[in-house]
């Protein structure tokens, strides 16, 4: 279970003037196992860096963000690493990965980081790859070249590859043509069925009606 | 305290005079562990990346390694023979400047070699063999295992310091600007040769830069130091996507978009 609990943000720009950017206050809700919460409201209303604070890449202001009994403001950079290598997912909108390295390496990354054997780890690379329709002459290159849906969908893979009891999804299907889309919203749907807890961000409304258990409207909260 | 710790230091200060090199600094590292520290020129990231690895004195503080027979040496009190042996099979350090990092006027091969002698290596053949082998590793072609590297480019030669340090798997690396001064083509190749060794040989890094892409990809925590004092610690995304401190938040603002 995700739990968060009076969760607060507010960003202060020191080289700004100062400026102080309150981007929420008291956020509270809760995502059991199994259910797929999608975060709704316009632009700005901070869906993503709710989910940049539960994963720890932001500093929480105030309250607390709680996966099953970890508490992300409690815990130390080593223990936020050890939670996203076992059991904490996010899939973002951009690649980030080191140059040169060929799409199926990057995609068995995070098995291989739980101690995955390396044959097993192909295969199923293979398998997700596949699924999403990236064609194999691609896999040995570097998917920096490739196009931003092709981006995406590695992106995809890599976060699908594990099964994480939580999963963090940041428009996960925004530059996909339907028919990948459709295969993402299975991977989710998969996800949610064997029992994931599933906060996600999806502007595309036909996606979030699909899969989504419940919304969470930062608006009016 | 963490008892799984490969290295620690702490309350590390050294003085230039009246200067500041570095002042107060403390960091641990476990196994397998990449640590970034970033900063300005003239931060004291270089300063405490010496002093940590032993190369220069500390004026206060203390430096302890948890060696292969899990027993905690303290570098401040240990002899100095007895440093420069640990400098040589439990640690390593790359230079910015591979010229600094290599011989270069004994061969590819002997650069490769020195090292395995340094820690009782004897047979030439099987020498010979392991340095070729990490040529390969390097992608450095092996005929060019008799050549000196005067006659390789930058990014070969750095390739080559870096096989002449890992050679002798150390279970901590230090890297002063690894990929400093070298063309971004070079720099990727480089990244991902690091990464794949840390990953395939276990071992912890300590990484000095100034880029922020390259911490990015390749640390788990990093440290922001300005004026010699650490001003913010934490985990590697954290620091660069929500910094905390007025001069981490210059820092990250100041590059283009990583």
């Amino acid at each position: 279970m995700i739990q968060i609990k009076n969760l607060n943000k507010s960003f202060q720009l020191y080289n700004q003037n100062d400026t102080n950017i309150n981007v929420f206050k008291n956020i509270n809700f809760r995502v059991n196992k199994g259910e797929i919460v999608a975060l709704t409201g316009n632009s700005g209303t901070g869906k993503s860096t709710l989910l940049k604070l539960i994963y720890g890449s932001y500093v929480i202001s105030k309250g607390d963000v709680l996966i099953s009994d970890i508490n992300i403001r409690k815990s130390s950079p080593r223990d936020i690493l050890k939670l996203r290598k076992n059991k904490l997912g996010y899939v973002s909108q951009f690649l980030r990965v080191v140059p040169r390295v060929p799409t199926i390496e990057v995609v068995i990354e995070p098995l291989l980081e739980i101690g995955c054997e390396k044959k097993i780890a192909l295969k199923k690379a293979q398998e997700i790859l596949e699924r999403l329709n990236i064609p194999k002459n691609l896999w040995n290159l570097s998917p920096l070249t490739f196009s931003g849906g092709e981006q995406q969908r590695v992106n995809i893979a890599r976060g699908f590859i594990h099964n994480y009891p939580y999963l963090l999804l940041d428009e996960p299907t925004a530059s996909l043509d339907q028919n990948n889309k459709n295969v993402v919203l299975d991977l989710i749907e998969k996800a949610k069925i064997n029992g994931s807890a599933i906060i996600g961000i999806f502007h595309d409304e036909t996606a979030r009606n699909k899969v989504a258990t419940r919304e969470v409207n930062l608006e009016n909260l | 305290m963490n008892q799984d710790f490969l290295f620690k230091a702490s309350n590390i200060s050294k003085y230039y005079g009246q200067n500041i090199g570095c002042k107060n600094v403390s960091l641990d590292i476990n196994p397998g562990e990449v640590l970034g520290i970033v900063g300005e020129s003239g931060s004291g990231k270089s300063t405490l990346l010496n002093c940590i690895h032993g190369n220069l004195e500390v004026d206060e503080g203390d430096i302890f390694l948890n060696d292969k027979s899990k027993t905690i040496l303290n570098f401040t009190k240990i002899s100095e023979p007895k440093l420069r042996l640990i400098q040589r099979s439990d640690l390593a350090f790359v230079h910015q400047n591979p010229r600094d990092g290599l011989r270069m006027n004994i061969s590819a091969g002997g650069n490769i070699g020195e090292r395995l002698m340094a820690i009782g290596h004897r047979n030439y053949g099987e020498i010979r063999e392991i340095a070729a082998n990490w040529l390969e590793k390097v992608e450095i072609d092996v005929s060019r295992i008799d050549d000196k590297p005067s006659t390789f480019s930058g990014g070969m030669q750095q390739r080559l310091q870096i096989a002449r340090n890992l050679v002798t798997r150390p279970r901590l690396i230090f890297m002063d600007e690894p990929t400093g001064g070298l063309d971004v083509s070079v720099q990727a190749k480089i990244l991902d040769l690091l990464r794949n060794l840390v990953r395939e040989l276990g071992i912890a890094a300590v990484i000095v830069t100034h880029d922020l892409a390259v911490v990015r990809l390749l640390a788990d925590r990093i440290i922001v130091m300005q004026n010699g004092n650490v001003i913010e610690a934490g985990l590697c995304d954290q620091v660069l996507d929500d910094p905390q401190h007025k001069y981490s938040q210059l820092l990250v603002s100041s590059v283009l978009q990583v």
